[in-house]
């Protein structure tokens, strides 16, 4: 009888014991697991939101910095050009001249027209990708006019790359 | 009696754990709003710098590399820049200091001015440009010079 209830008294034990031994998932580890999942997503956006701010910023300095490299490398060819072209360099010179300076050199360009004397087309290109150049016309200086050699009309950034539309977004950081 | 202790002790190993993942989880996130705010301020000052400089670049240009007509032009038109002076032996270093950086240009004989912008001030004291001797930008520009 006694052995019984000594059996019967060491089951409810165990039984209490197992219930009480259950992972407890209560009111604090609840707002625990709000507050970790608010601080991750809050600081994980942060992060992507400033690394993107980042790598904007530092192209537009990539960009600045080459436009003005080609910029100096455009004038410096055209004074070359320009001394060339008035000691009485062929066209064929003064090409080689540019290519060999890192820029191209075209003849006759499309504004020859409205201009008295022979034009000339300096492209430089921008940057490393060269998607876009420093494009100068240059006009023979003609009799009378101050100065001998080439002068500059026009220069502008011309986007030579083709354009495409960027249709992707990234919403995972790599 | 037991019982009630029992689960006093294990709610009071539930709070003790969910405190250390959490302490865990915050100094991680923490970090990672650290060192989200020191990329934006580097970003901020690059901008900065590099807007700036190219401004001073293309004043440069406009005034034929003449660093007295840069300095005046400053004086007049920058109401950011605190103090603009030319410096150097011959007058070939031209400096406009701001609230956090500094321009510094640096003209050459060949019509060509290496402007550096430099941090001071709160960037320089938060050590963001720390590694390249607070240096946050630099560009090179020439003047045309009669073309």
């Amino acid at each position: 009888m006694d052995i019984k209830r000594l059996q019967e008294n060491g089951r409810k034990n165990a039984a209490l014991w197992k219930r009480d031994m259950k992972l407890n998932v209560g009111g604090a580890t609840l707002i625990m697991i709000f507050a970790v999942l608010c601080l991750t997503i809050f600081a994980a956006l942060s992060l992507a939101t400033a690394s993107a701010e980042n790598a904007a910023v530092n192209k537009f300095a990539e960009t600045t910095s080459g436009y003005y490299e080609a910029e100096a490398l455009s004038l410096d060819l055209t004074e070359k050009l320009s001394d060339a072209y008035a000691s009485g360099a062929t066209d064929g010179r003064l090409a080689e001249l540019a290519s060999s300076s890192g820029g191209m050199l075209a003849g006759e360009s499309a504004i020859s027209a409205e201009t008295e004397g022979r034009t000339f087309t300096l492209a430089v290109p921008l940057g490393k990708d060269g998607d876009s150049v420093i494009s100068s016309i240059l006009r023979e200086r003609v009799p009378g006019e101050p100065g001998e050699g080439l002068e500059v009309v026009s220069s502008a950034q011309v986007e030579t790359g083709k354009w495409e539309p960027d249709t992707h977004l990234q919403m995972i950081m790599e | 009696m037991q019982h009630r202790d029992r689960g006093s002790a294990l709610f009071l190993m539930e709070l003790v754990i969910a405190v250390l993942f959490f302490s865990i989880c915050s100094a991680v996130c923490l970090s990672m709003f650290g060192k989200s705010a020191e990329i934006a301020l580097r970003s901020a000052a690059l901008n900065e710098a590099v807007v700036r400089s190219s401004s001073l670049a293309e004043i440069y240009k406009a005034e034929g590399g003449r660093l007295e007509g840069v300095a005046d032009v400053l004086r007049q038109m920058d109401e950011e820049a605190r103090n603009v002076r030319i410096s150097g032996g011959d007058g070939s270093r031209l400096e406009v200091e701001y609230e956090d950086m500094t321009l510094r240009l640096e003209a050459s004989g060949d019509r060509t001015a290496g402007i550096t912008a430099l941090a001071v001030g709160t960037l320089e004291e938060k050590e963001t440009f720390s590694s390249t001797d607070g240096e946050i930008y630099a560009l090179k520009v020439r003047c045309g010079g009669g073309y």
